[in-house]
């Protein structure tokens, strides 16, 4: 018996007294992160360039060092046209972990049209090179489903269906919005119309639409009626508010950037537990994203009866 | 090349009309002058058969063992003379019985073996260990009921669990129940339930298995070199019979440990038995554990039921036997914006085993097993799954022992698989994978027994049919050979060499350590079936009684592995790659056992690679040593103890190149995200170059069995991790966090039984 228990003690303390020492990091240069979303809605368009980082204890959020990359020199061409950004700085609104001013590269002549190629050159003061090639989405004018509501009239349909053309293995992201306005304030107001509305633990909580592959969406009347509700609130003067109508406005992601995005949508749930995770870029050189999005909008006339049914004008 | 289904057929008749040869004993006898003797052995309280026992013929010192059935055949005894077989099992009183053989008979001695009482204090020495010289079992471990009942209790006792103490065997983790066979992925694993597959055999993220251990009567556990009867899978298999159920008297127990309540039901009908377990999950704070202090909403259950029926005035050396199991695990996230998630198995099976007046005895089946999980997403971001999978098996399988002591085996299984799986991967690309096929195989394997020192088993499984591939199954014949040669009475030299093949995967993220979603689906056309060819080679040593040492060396090659593309972005990328894989390594198990005391040690040095694309890593599982020591002792008077102390080299795992700041975005009409919208991102290096610190971890248990009024009762106290050594799982990859397995764990278990 004695024997057995020596021959389990032994390597018991031998590999107590083991070293649990480890070193999560292998050898490596720096890598550099390009990362720019060129927008139709804008001619003001931002790149920002940064650098890897290795901190010590190897907990990233407390490594508040600014890692972003200046005096690179970086442009844009489009319909044969170069863009040449220039770099500047604004100050930060998140200040939790860095509180240096945000670096960034810009131009505020470049709007683009749809179904076009964008090609970006970064030569960093290192003397490499980041670059990309979009294409931005194909919207074309008769983009939206013919369809599509115009006219909300609850006495001729139960609920508001938007639909447009399918682009492929791209996102939408829409968002439903009602337009009126307040006496005595000039200013034109909007209140967001969920898809629906779900009960969580007896209260009921809208739902708002999210990007999507899905290219329509419904609207129940019930929902409907119950944004409206909400737009007087408590406000007995009904009278003092005035609908105008219902906007969908539409982002469309190009294909480089729906699949970052859906890659961004990995942590599936809150237990798998993934150590490697696949990671999208289309920065040849370095990572990051390079994408573009294009935004239209869709009017929805309602009837003034059902507005007039609230008290509003 | 591809059997045609004209030959199928007709190869089904020349099996046909041999066994009708062998029926009628037209086959001449190797030797005139001998007989044979045959049985099943029971516990006589409850008629449950026992596997494993010792039979002895102590005059002719000519042995064998039970077999998963209780069953046993000892041919070649000359005849018309007197003899005493003895019958001994651990645990039982041994029974001494007198017969006499009649020539070119069978004679029948059914024995029923009483349980030494709990108040005796110790087991009782079992007579002398049956060796059986020439057995062709290398790779093979059995486990008896004795041996489930000592295993440690631990949070929830797990035969997965006991299962990751043999050499060969591989974990990656407290946490998970999945384990890794000489190198193989663990969906290369086959768990078959009393001859049906169970598709996920895991409750709650795979940490514990669905399989009650208060349900099971055997198990026989293959690491490699399976016969030819076993097919489907390149690993290992797991064969696990349930309990007949008491046919003697009603019984009933219950046990609640922290986690789980569980009942069982078991009594006699006309002609047979039944029994009946439940097990269901009541509380998950135990769960907390294992998921880093993560409360998880989760509940599982498993319910099976069997009954049996042998009635010699219906068919003699008869027994009809329908089981059915149940398990299902649920994730129910009250909040609508976060998924729910559901898995569950369903078996039903009817099996008919006969035994014959002759040599022959033979079980035809018919099964279903279904699988289906799914992800509903409800309001949440995660991305729908459903899997559906349904297996309806046939499979019949004849068994003839000559009176040389050889054994001729044949049999076929016609396997109709449909699988449904709707999903989306990580970059939003929708695929459906489902397919459906039917699998014919049918196998023919003989045992060359009719030497003292020497056995040979040589088989083939040929692929009638393929679910897999429309380009041709390289693996349509699967060779399978097994030999023993015993150079000293206390020395046998053992190998083994085979080819199998595999249709069914699971689509497994290398890179997940705790996996929620494994589904399964047969091998895309695109890709051939799954192969390995296997060698393996040892020595089984016999130094005493008490004392054995079994060492055996094993290299195997894998082919054609279904391996996800991690870098699918196009729903045309393909969804699998074919990866190849080499492993090799020696495993080392020692054991003592002279009561009260046992002790078992085993080391195992492997390696394992896969290649994907060109490229080598190691897999997650690859560990260069693991050691580990077990030592269990009977104090009498119903107390019993255990101590385990496991040792692996530290796991493989991706070193980090650094971080950068990824973009996230959610709603593009806010400000610009381009500014400020970044989390850290961890860069990675060379998959799995790096290693983890070493594992190592010591639980003791202790037991005590009392009998309380009516009641037989049994409490269990076990401490995981003694020494609070902090095992590193893995790093956060957002944080960087360092999340450690399980801490220094007090549990508990009670069952009472009526």
């Amino acid at each position: 018996m004695k024997r057995i228990l020596y021959i389990i003690a032994i390597p018991v303390l031998f590999f107590y007294s083991c070293s649990n020492s480890l070193n999560p990091y292998a050898p490596a240069r720096p890598r550099y992160i390009l990362n720019g979303i060129i927008r139709n809605d804008t001619s003001f368009q931002v790149v920002t360039i940064t650098e890897s980082y290795r901190p010590s204890n190897f907990n990233p959020t407390p490594d508040t060092e600014d890692v972003s990359i200046k005096g690179a020199e970086v442009n844009i061409w489009y319909n044969d046209t170069l863009y040449a950004l220039r770099d500047s700085s604004i100050n930060r609104i998140d200040t939790s972990r860095y509180t240096s001013k945000v670096n960034f590269y810009y131009c505020n002549n470049l709007k683009p049209g749809p179904n076009a190629d964008i090609e970006i050159q970064a030569l960093l003061p290192n003397g490499l090179l980041l670059s990309s090639v979009i294409r931005t989405p194909d919207v074309e004018n008769d983009f939206f489903d013919p369809a599509s509501v115009t006219v909300f009239d609850p006495t001729q349909i139960s609920q508001v269906y938007v639909g447009w053309k399918d682009l492929g293995n791209v996102y939408y992201a829409p968002k439903i919005s009602i337009i009126y306005y307040q006496k005595g304030d000039t200013s034109q107001k909007e209140i967001s119309v969920p898809l629906n509305y779900v009960n969580q633990n007896g209260n009921l909580v809208p739902n708002y639409p999210q990007p999507t592959k899905i290219n329509f969406f419904n609207i129940d009347l019930s929902t409907i009626n119950q944004v409206m509700s909400s737009i007087a609130g408590s406000d007995k003067n009904k009278s003092d508010f005035t609908v105008s109508k219902m906007m969908v406005d539409l982002i469309v992601y190009d294909s480089n950037l729906s699949t970052y995005f859906s890659s961004l949508q990995q942590s599936i749930d809150g237990f798998t537990v993934q150590l490697d995770a696949s990671d999208y870029s289309n920065i040849t050189g370095g990572f990051g994203i390079f994408g573009s999005y294009y935004k239209v909008s869709y009017r929805i006339d309602i009837t003034r009866a059902y507005i007039n049914s609230f008290g509003y004008n | 090349m591809q059997v045609s289904y004209k030959n199928f057929i007709a190869f089904l008749f020349k099996i046909i009309i041999v066994l009708t040869i062998i029926q009628f004993d037209l086959i001449p006898a190797y030797a005139q002058g001998v007989g044979t003797i045959r049985g099943i052995v029971t516990d006589s309280t409850n008629g449950e058969p026992l596997a494993f026992c010792n039979v002895l013929i102590n005059k002719l010192n000519l042995g064998a063992s039970t077999d998963m059935h209780g069953l046993f055949t000892i041919s070649s005894i000359p005849a018309n003379k007197h003899y005493t077989v003895t019958i001994s099992y651990v645990g039982y009183k041994s029974q001494l019985i007198p017969f006499v053989v009649n020539r070119n008979k069978i004679s029948e001695i059914n024995v029923a073996l009483s349980p030494v009482s709990l108040k005796l204090g110790t087991v009782e020495t079992v007579g002398k260990k049956i060796i059986e010289k020439n057995a062709t079992d290398i790779g093979l471990q059995r486990i008896s009921l004795k041996d489930i009942e000592m295993t440690p209790k631990g949070v929830e006792s797990d035969i997965f669990r006991s299962l990751q103490s043999l050499p060969g065997v591989q974990s990656t983790g407290d946490v998970s129940a999945r384990y890794y066979v000489r190198g193989s992925s663990s969906n290369e694993n086959l768990v078959l339930l009393n001859g049906i597959t169970i598709y996920n055999p895991f409750h709650a993220f795979g940490m514990f298995s669905v399989i009650d251990p208060d349900m099971i009567n055997s198990v026989e556990f293959y690491k490699g070199g399976y016969g030819a009867e076993f097919g489907g899978r390149l690993s290992s298999i797991l064969d696990i019979i349930t309990k007949d159920g008491n046919k003697n008297d009603y019984s009933a127990s219950a046990s609640s440990s922290f986690l789980t309540a569980k009942t069982l039901f078991e009594g006699p009908i006309p002609h047979g038995s039944f029994i009946f377990t439940g097990r269901q999950s009541y509380s998950t704070e135990i769960l907390k554990k294992f998921l880093n202090n993560q409360s998880a909403p989760i509940s599982f259950y498993d319910l099976s039921f069997k009954l049996n029926y042998s009635n010699p005035d219906f068919i003699k050396g008869s027994k009809f036997i329908v089981t059915s199991f149940i398990s299902g695990d649920n994730l129910n996230n009250n909040n609508p914006f976060l998924e729910n998630m559901n898995w569950s198995n369903k078996l039903l099976g009817f099996d008919w085993f006969q035994l014959t007046d002759s040599p022959l005895y033979f079980d035809l089946g018919v099964s279903w097993s279904g699988f289906s999980g799914n992800v509903d997403p409800k309001l949440s971001s995660a991305k729908p799954k459903n899997n559906q999978l349904d297996d309806i098996t046939l499979k019949m399988n004849f068994n003839y022992v000559y009176e040389s002591k050889d054994e001729l085996s044949i049999g076929a299984e016609i396997k109709n698989i449909s699988t449904l799986l709707i999903l989306q991967n990580s970059f939003g690309v929708e695929t459906n994978l489902g397919s459906s096929g039917t699998n014919i195989n049918v196998y023919a394997k003989y045992k060359f027994m009719r030497y003292d020192n020497f056995g040979a088993d040589v088989g083939v499984r040929l692929a009638a049919t393929s679910l897999a591939s429309t380009n041709g199954n390289p693996y349509y014949a699967q060779p399978r050979v097994n030999l023993t040669y015993r150079i000293f009475p206390a020395v046998a030299l053992k190998a083994s060499w085979g080819i199998y093949e595999q249709e069914l995967t699971t689509l497994s993220d290398e890179n997940e350590v705790i996996s929620l979603f494994e589904p399964w689906i047969i091998i895309p056309n695109y890709l051939k079936p799954a192969g390995s060819i296997q060698y393996s080679a040892g020595m089984t040593t016999d130094f005493t009684n008490k004392i054995s040492l079994d060492i055996e060396g094993y290299y195997k090659t894998m082919q054609n592995i279904p391996t996800l593309n991690d870098n699918k972005v196009s729903p045309n990328d393909p969804d699998l790659l074919e990866a190849t894989g080499e492993s090799y390594g020696w495993e080392f198990l020692f054991r003592y056992n002279n009561d009260p005391l046992s002790f078992t040690a085993s080391y195992t040095l492997s390696w394992a690679y896969k290649n994907l694309n060109g490229w080598l890593y190691y897999p997650r599982f690859d560990s260069r040593n693991s050691i580990d020591l077990t030592l269990e002792y009977n104090f009498g008077n119903g107390w019993f103890g255990s101590a385990n102390w496991v040792y692996n080299s530290g796991l493989p795992f991706t070193q980090s190149l650094g971080f950068y700041n990824k973009l996230y975005f959610q709603d593009l009409y806010e400000n610009n995200p381009v500014f400020e919208n970044y989390l850290p991102f961890q860069i990675l290096s060379d998959k799995d170059l790096g290693r983890l610190p070493d594992y190592h971890r010591l639980d003791l248990s202790l037991t005590k069995s009392f009998n309380l009024f009516f009641m037989k009762c049994q409490i269990d106290a076990s401490i995981i991790n003694v020494y609070n050594r902090a095992n590193i799982f893995y790093f956060k990859r957002d944080t960087g966090e360092r999340v450690n397995m399980l801490p220094f764990l007090p549990t508990a278990t009670l069952k009472v039984q009526i």
